[in-house]
């Protein structure tokens, strides 16, 4: 699993999502948390926050999508490595296939438990130490 | 025949057990997932104007739009039955509604209506992808003096019972 004392990147425009997801981190063992409300102010986010190791993003946000979000994080060499989880609805499932291209390395669809979240982390983390 | 009468009747022609029940489905799995809320779900049924309304204070409203027809979908909570099943889903206890609290009936409503739309793709009903918002004071009230027949579909919490409330567009 991750090291939970890494920061974590919540990205949604829903405030109740972002605090959604922290619970549930919170629950798996993850203590420290930045956030963001669109694509364009998590890269901010991300650039001011060098302990950032995980990513989770939503993809329907105003002023810049989770997908320009991760497209802008894989393009930058010092991000290529970092772990990116996008948080999707599921009628948006269809568009994991685009985020996949560029560069994602694991979805979660919504409504999810905590154990459910962990479950995608722990995929996420060994696919990553593969 | 009563003009009354034959809305109600374009309504529940419009909106069959085909298209309720993804609904119904979607919103115990949202709550029962997303907020730890066991719930069981009403008989659905048709409101009028001049029916007494149950007491709604806050609503997330999506616009349902898709080739058979146009309307609107709502959540509509009583502050009691909102703020515990926010509390379940963010950890946190709120005596009242206010803004940092609101956009959670967005958000709940919008998760529902994912899931429905895609079951309702595989029934023929394409819905248009729509943006929630969420109603409380004077923007609520203005929605209940709608004189459309309203489905209403009831669902009982421990807290007590929350409705989704669809009205579709009768000229579309």
């Amino acid at each position: 699993m991750f090291d939970f004392n890494t920061t974590v990147l919540v990205v949604d425009d829903m405030t109740t999502m972002r605090k959604i997801v922290q619970k549930a981190l919170k629950e798996i063992g993850f203590s420290n948390f930045v956030e963001a409300a669109d694509g364009q102010k998590a890269w901010e986010v991300l650039n001011e926050t060098s302990s950032v190791g995980l990513v989770i993003s939503d993809w329907n946000m105003p002023n810049a999508s989770g997908l320009d979000f991760l497209k802008r994080v894989r393009s930058d060499g010092r991000y290529k490595g970092l772990p990116f989880v996008l948080l999707t609805a599921e009628s948006e499932l269809e568009q994991v296939k685009e985020a996949v291209m560029a560069g994602v390395d694991n979805y979660i669809v919504k409504p999810f438990t905590p154990a459910m979240l962990e479950q995608k982390l722990e995929e996420t983390h060994k696919k990553k130490a593969a | 025949m009563g003009a009354e009468k034959l809305d109600e009747e374009k309504v529940a022609t419009k909106l069959d057990g085909d298209f309720l029940n993804p609904f119904i489905s979607a919103t115990k799995n949202v709550l029962q997932t997303q907020a730890n809320t066991d719930l069981s779900a009403g008989k659905p049924y048709i409101k009028r104007l001049g029916d007494v309304d149950a007491l709604t204070e806050i609503a997330g409203v999506i616009s349902l739009t898709c080739e058979q027809f146009k309307g609107s979908i709502a959540v509509c909570f009583n502050s009691e039955v909102f703020l515990n099943i926010y509390e379940n889903m963010v950890g946190e206890k709120h005596e009242e509604i206010t803004e940092d609290v609101q956009d959670a009936a967005g958000e709940i409503l919008n998760i529902i209506f994912g899931q429905a739309k895609t079951v309702l793709k595989g029934k023929n009903y394409v819905l248009e992808r729509a943006i929630p918002t969420v109603l409380v004071g004077e923007k609520l009230r203005i929605r209940y003096k709608s004189k459309i027949p309203t489905i209403v579909i009831p669902f009982e919490t421990k807290t007590g019972t929350f409705h989704i409330e669809i009205i579709v567009d009768l000229d579309n």
